[in-house]
């Protein structure tokens, strides 16, 4: 860097340094959970996306009621998204979501109150501390490989206002058990269990699909990270 | 406090700690694989050191599979019959 900015934390890991974008909340909400009964009869609650919302978003999420154990994943339309529980699981349950978005592409704040805002070099804007931030509690990384791979685990002291990062890999596999009636997708779930405080992967079916007698799985590297919006 | 930065909002709530780890994204890359192939992308800098996260957002894709490289990441399409489209994000933590 040759002019400008440059915060890190006291672990030496940079917070702030003008050349690549600080993730904020462009938009937030809750939604019901969607799923796919053992008829293949699906129940969706979709999320329309917000107009101007960038291509290159993030959906973060984490259940609202902080309590038992609950799975989810996210499947992303043209138009919106939704959040799925495993295959059959009935019980209804609410999610609360933000997109995330980098600063740049944050909308005009007309009346800033006092604080910090950071540039990069072609005049676009990298922090605003007038935004929510994402601040990173813990981060892994898988290597998806097959129905049988062990995804990571986050064990943390505290579960409140903890969101995970949904945007990745959700469809990871087909498998032909249900021949000749159905196959049955895998899709990479995130578990949140409130009791154990932990955020582990977990690659559950999540619908049944056309029967197949063969079959697929595709992943490979993925990233899995949570924190909290501050 | 050691060293480093605090921000605070106008209600006094902190922005930014002194322990803090913030997400920041570098860029995000889209392209098309031809069926059973790899294409290389190039991205300065990038290594599995921890600090570097990517995604493939693809999701609905089975047969894309994401690896990651030295100042490249690789995209392998697996489905023997199509073509596929990836869309990569990069970020840093």
């Amino acid at each position: 860097m040759s002019y400008g900015i440059l915060v890190t934390n006291a672990s030496g890991f940079t917070q702030i340094d003008g050349t690549y974008d600080n993730i904020s909340s462009f938009s937030s909400g809750t939604v019901a959970r969607s799923y796919v009964t053992s008829s293949g009869s699906q129940v969706l609650n979709k999320v329309t996306f917000p107009s101007n919302t960038p291509t290159d978003y993030l959906l973060f999420a984490k259940p609202s009621a902080q309590t038992t154990l609950r799975q989810i994943t996210v499947a992303v339309y043209s138009d919106g998204f939704a959040f799925f529980t495993p295959w059959q699981a009935s019980d209804n349950f609410n999610i609360d979501y933000f997109i995330g978005v980098r600063s740049e592409d944050m909308p005009a704040n007309n009346s800033p109150d006092h604080g910090l805002e950071v540039y990069k070099a072609n005049g676009d804007q990298a922090y605003s501390s007038n935004n929510p931030n994402f601040k990173v509690s813990a981060v892994s990384f898988d290597d998806l490989s097959s129905t049988s791979t062990t995804p990571s685990a986050f064990t943390v002291s505290s579960m409140t206002g903890i969101y995970t990062l949904m945007s990745g890999k959700n469809y990871v596999g087909r498998s032909p058990q249900g021949w000749p009636s159905y196959s049955i997708i895998y899709s990479f779930f995130q578990e949140f269990d409130y009791t154990a405080k932990t955020i582990t992967g977990k690659i559950t079916p999540v619908t049944n699909a056309a029967p197949s007698q063969s079959g697929s799985f595709g992943g490979g590297f993925k990233t899995n990270l949570i924190g909290t919006l501050t | 406090m050691a060293y480093g930065l605090n921000v605070w909002d106008a209600s006094g709530n902190v922005r930014l700690d002194t322990s803090d780890r913030e997400f920041r994204y570098v860029a995000f890359y889209t392209g098309s694989v031809s069926a059973s192939s790899s294409t290389n992308v190039s991205v300065s800098g990038l290594t599995n050191d921890g600090t570097w996260g990517l995604n493939e957002t693809q999701g609905s894709n089975l047969f894309l599979e994401l690896s990651i490289g030295t100042n490249q990441f690789t995209v392998t399409n697996t489905n023997s019959f199509n073509s596929g489209t990836y869309n990569v994000q990069v970020f840093r933590i």
